[in-house]
């Protein structure tokens, strides 16, 4: 038996909303993804939809604007760094850890632009073995024309963030013989992971994590 | 900036999935070897084949014929990726199934996309972006740690799995990758004419004299 692609890789997803599909693909192929979220919460928390959306991740819940070092610690423990493009996130990070994988999403949450992402940070990391060096990817977000696929054709009802009542969570569309892919969390709560994040990874006493968690 | 010239792919799809998949290893900088019938791949007759076939080197080979396939196999053994559309059960009848690369290469990843995937032009191009991330992670983790993977794609997976995030199904670009990265060169070379690296790969990579590049033009294996 073979664990999973992404088994030993840490990813912070610092995206909101739909640009969350990212990190959730990530998170399916085994990466240990943490949702940095501000204390606010994500914009679509409550809906179906994120549930969908953030399936396999971690959440830690702190403000980056007024503790940006905090981010920039996580960042030094990370292999991916996931943010849209013109968000805080920013080249600054690799200078903190020059193996960083930083990845720009543009703004809209396009499915496509989650997959070309994924498919990106596997190059980098083949890459990264050879080099030892990270890099920034920037997903561009020139579509071919629209298209005019029905979307009943293509066998869906209705996008996940406009479903009530029954959680649905789409499971990946990729079929890998040794290592199959599924979901092993749910959504997390708000803050759900900042005891594990802030003190088992960073080494934050009970009352620093309190402080920051408020 | 680097490139990706020590992986290598080995193209046998006919369709826009698999061409699209590959691609964006091409155009990223990975030695992509496009696999082809002598009488040149059904693609040639697209429009778009010379978007599709950017940045990869091409052979020809009739791997219906037990020499075509004994000189794929031994391609295999250079090789990190096969992507193949074939329907059914068709490599295995041809005895390039999965168990049979997983023994020549321990590491291979076999990439297969159904030609149905083509049904639609664009569920066949988001189907090939699926294909690729799959692919682009299952290879990295092949060399990291040494895991095989066979990946099956379904077009229609994708175009649901896409659904269930947006209202309207966007296709990614067939003219360049819709990526840039700052650590890896983005080519811009056009696609090969049909078995332009024959010479190349056959007897400069795989030790074949020209003799036998005759023959195996004039049995119609090449």
């Amino acid at each position: 038996m073979y664990r999973l692609p992404l088994f030993d890789h840490r990813v912070l997803d610092l995206t909101d909303g739909a640009s969350a599909l990212t990190g959730r693909l990530l998170g399916d192929l085994g990466a240990e993804v943490i949702k940095v979220e501000p204390p606010s919460g994500d914009s679509l928390r409550g809906t179906d939809g994120f549930q969908a959306l953030n399936a396999n991740k971690y959440c830690c819940a702190f403000d980056v604007s007024k503790r940006p070092d905090v981010l920039t610690r996580l960042a030094g423990l990370s292999d991916v760094l996931i943010a849209t493009a013109g968000s805080i996130a920013s080249e600054g990070m690799r200078n903190a850890n020059e193996a960083l994988i930083l990845v720009l999403l543009p703004p809209g949450g396009s499915p496509a632009d989650a997959v070309a992402a994924v498919g990106a940070v596997g190059l980098a990391l083949w890459d990264r073995r050879r080099t030892g060096l990270g890099g920034l990817i920037e997903v561009t977000a020139d579509h071919g024309e629209a298209t005019a696929t029905d979307r009943a054709a293509a066998g869906a009802t209705e996008p996940v963030s406009t479903l009530t009542g029954v959680t649905a969570v789409p499971a990946s569309p990729w079929r890998l013989s040794e290592t199959p892919l599924h979901l092993r969390l749910p959504a997390p709560a708000l803050g759900e992971h900042n005891r594990y994040v802030l003190g088992s990874l960073l080494g934050m006493a009970d009352p620093e994590i309190d402080a920051l968690s408020r | 900036m680097t490139t990706l010239e020590d992986l290598r792919v080995l193209d046998l799809s006919n369709s826009v999935a698999g061409a699209y998949c590959t691609k964006l290893f091409a155009d990223h900088g990975a030695d992509v070897i496009v696999v082809e019938p002598p009488g040149g791949s059904r693609l040639r007759e697209f429009a778009d084949w010379f978007r599709l076939g950017t940045n990869k080197r091409s052979v020809t080979l009739d791997i219906g014929t037990e020499t075509g396939r004994r000189l794929f196999r031994k391609m295999v053994e250079q090789a990190n990726v096969v992507v193949e559309s074939f329907a059914g059960d068709r490599m295995e009848a041809m005895d390039l199934g999965y168990t049979t690369l997983y023994g020549i290469k321990r590491r291979i990843i076999l990439t297969s996309i159904p030609s149905d995937a083509d049904d639609l032009p664009q569920t066949g191009l988001l189907a090939g972006l699926n294909a690729f991330a799959a692919t682009a992670i299952a290879v990295y983790n092949a060399d990291a740690y040494e895991v095989p993977q066979h990946i099956e794609i379904a077009a229609q997976d994708c175009a649901a799995f896409a659904a269930a995030f947006a209202d309207r199904i966007e296709a990614p670009p067939i003219e360049s990758s819709p990526f840039r990265m700052s650590q890896i060169e983005r080519l811009s070379g056009p696609a090969p004419a049909t078995g332009e690296h024959n010479h190349e790969i056959y007897c400069g990579e795989m030790g074949l004299e020209a003799g036998d590049l005759t023959r195996l033009r004039a049995a119609g294996v090449i």
